[in-house]
């Protein structure tokens, strides 16, 4: 029989690039920009929403996340992309 | 006539929305717990008012979309049921696919709250006790109000005359300096493509009573009171 364990999954929800990204845009402008930090030309904020997912694999673990992702929304798909990454 | 008037956990402006029907209408409404398994048929309108459902965890009305009610709305919709979602009731509606698009964090990273001039973009179950064209006056107070969809769906959405209200100044001007938000193309209320619900981030219920209005104003009763009288119309034919 497989052995079940626990993964940790992150779903790093982040927004589509065509969407202004206020946050990052302020942390650009008025915190990097104007303290001479100009090598940065892009700061995006994003959300990280850590599972812990019993599951045979890791593999089994982030479709089981991907699963919970579409089916309840997690993200809006419509203004955002949803990475999933995972350790064991 | 009953409107049925839903409450999720952190809605808060069900109370006065029930005292516009109850006592300025005169239109019997009634709070219904969203867990209550109520069977909505038997209301002649449903509103989804303001607030902040589930402390806008996740993100602003997705949890409450996920509630069975909304199931009932989805089926009573199609059915051509009229259905107001008002701020957070909005939000709901866009996160439970009622409504196209997207409501995101105001662009200018702040909660809102101020009176907003409205020009009136459509005449339909919600709008035709005002003349067209009008600009009419309500609060609006929010944190995610930013509307948002595709440049092939807003395109829709001026074709199909789904744009309710747009912020624009007295005048009815809808430039970027009348945007309290940045919402796209100006819009603040928004239909389904057969007109029977909507979604709006302003309170209509908060000017609806002129003396509690700092500017006069009781131009939100007109949302009211057009469906209302939309509902007379269909309900004798």
């Amino acid at each position: 029989m497989a052995t079940v364990s626990e993964f940790k999954i992150d779903l790093l929800i982040s927004p589509k690039p065509e969407l202004r990204n206020p946050e990052g845009e302020t942390i650009l402008q008025d915190l990097l920009l104007r303290n001479n930090f100009d090598y940065v030309t892009s700061v995006s904020v994003s959300k990280v929403i850590q599972l812990i997912v019993k599951a045979e694999n890791l593999e089994d673990a982030k479709s089981k996340a991907l699963v919970i992702c579409d089916e309840l929304r997690l993200y809006n798909p419509l203004v955002s992309s949803c990475t999933v990454r995972g350790t064991e | 006539m009953n409107v049925a008037i839903i409450q999720f956990p952190g809605t808060n402006c069900d109370i006065d929305t029930y005292r516009v029907f109850n006592e300025i209408l005169n239109v019997e409404s009634t709070l219904i717990w969203h867990e209550k398994n109520t069977d909505l048929e038997n209301y002649d309108a449903i509103v989804l008012p303001g607030g902040f459902s589930y402390g806008d965890r996740l993100r602003a009305g997705i949890i409450a979309a996920y509630s069975p009610v909304i199931n009932q709305l989805k089926k009573l919709s199609l059915k051509g049921k009229p259905i107001i979602g008002i701020c957070n009731g909005f939000q709901i509606l866009v996160e439970s696919g009622l409504l196209p698009g997207a409501l995101l964090t105001n662009s200018n990273l702040k909660f809102i709250c101020k009176w907003v001039d409205l020009k009136v973009e459509t005449n339909n179950l919600f709008t035709n006790s005002f003349q067209s064209n009008s600009i009419i006056r309500m609060p609006i107070a929010h944190n995610e109000g930013r509307y948002y969809v595709s440049e092939d769906k807003l395109q829709e959405l001026e074709r199909n005359n789904q744009i309710v209200l747009r912020y624009s100044d007295s005048d009815g001007n809808t430039s970027m300096n009348n945007n309290p938000n940045g919402s796209i193309s100006n819009i603040a209320a928004v239909s389904n493509s057969d007109g029977n619900v909507l979604g709006m981030m302003p309170h209509p219920e908060r000017a609806s009573d002129s003396l509690l209005s700092p500017y006069s104003s009781n131009d939100g009763i007109g949302i009211f009171r057009s469906m209302i009288l939309s509902l007379e119309v269909m309900l004798k034919e």
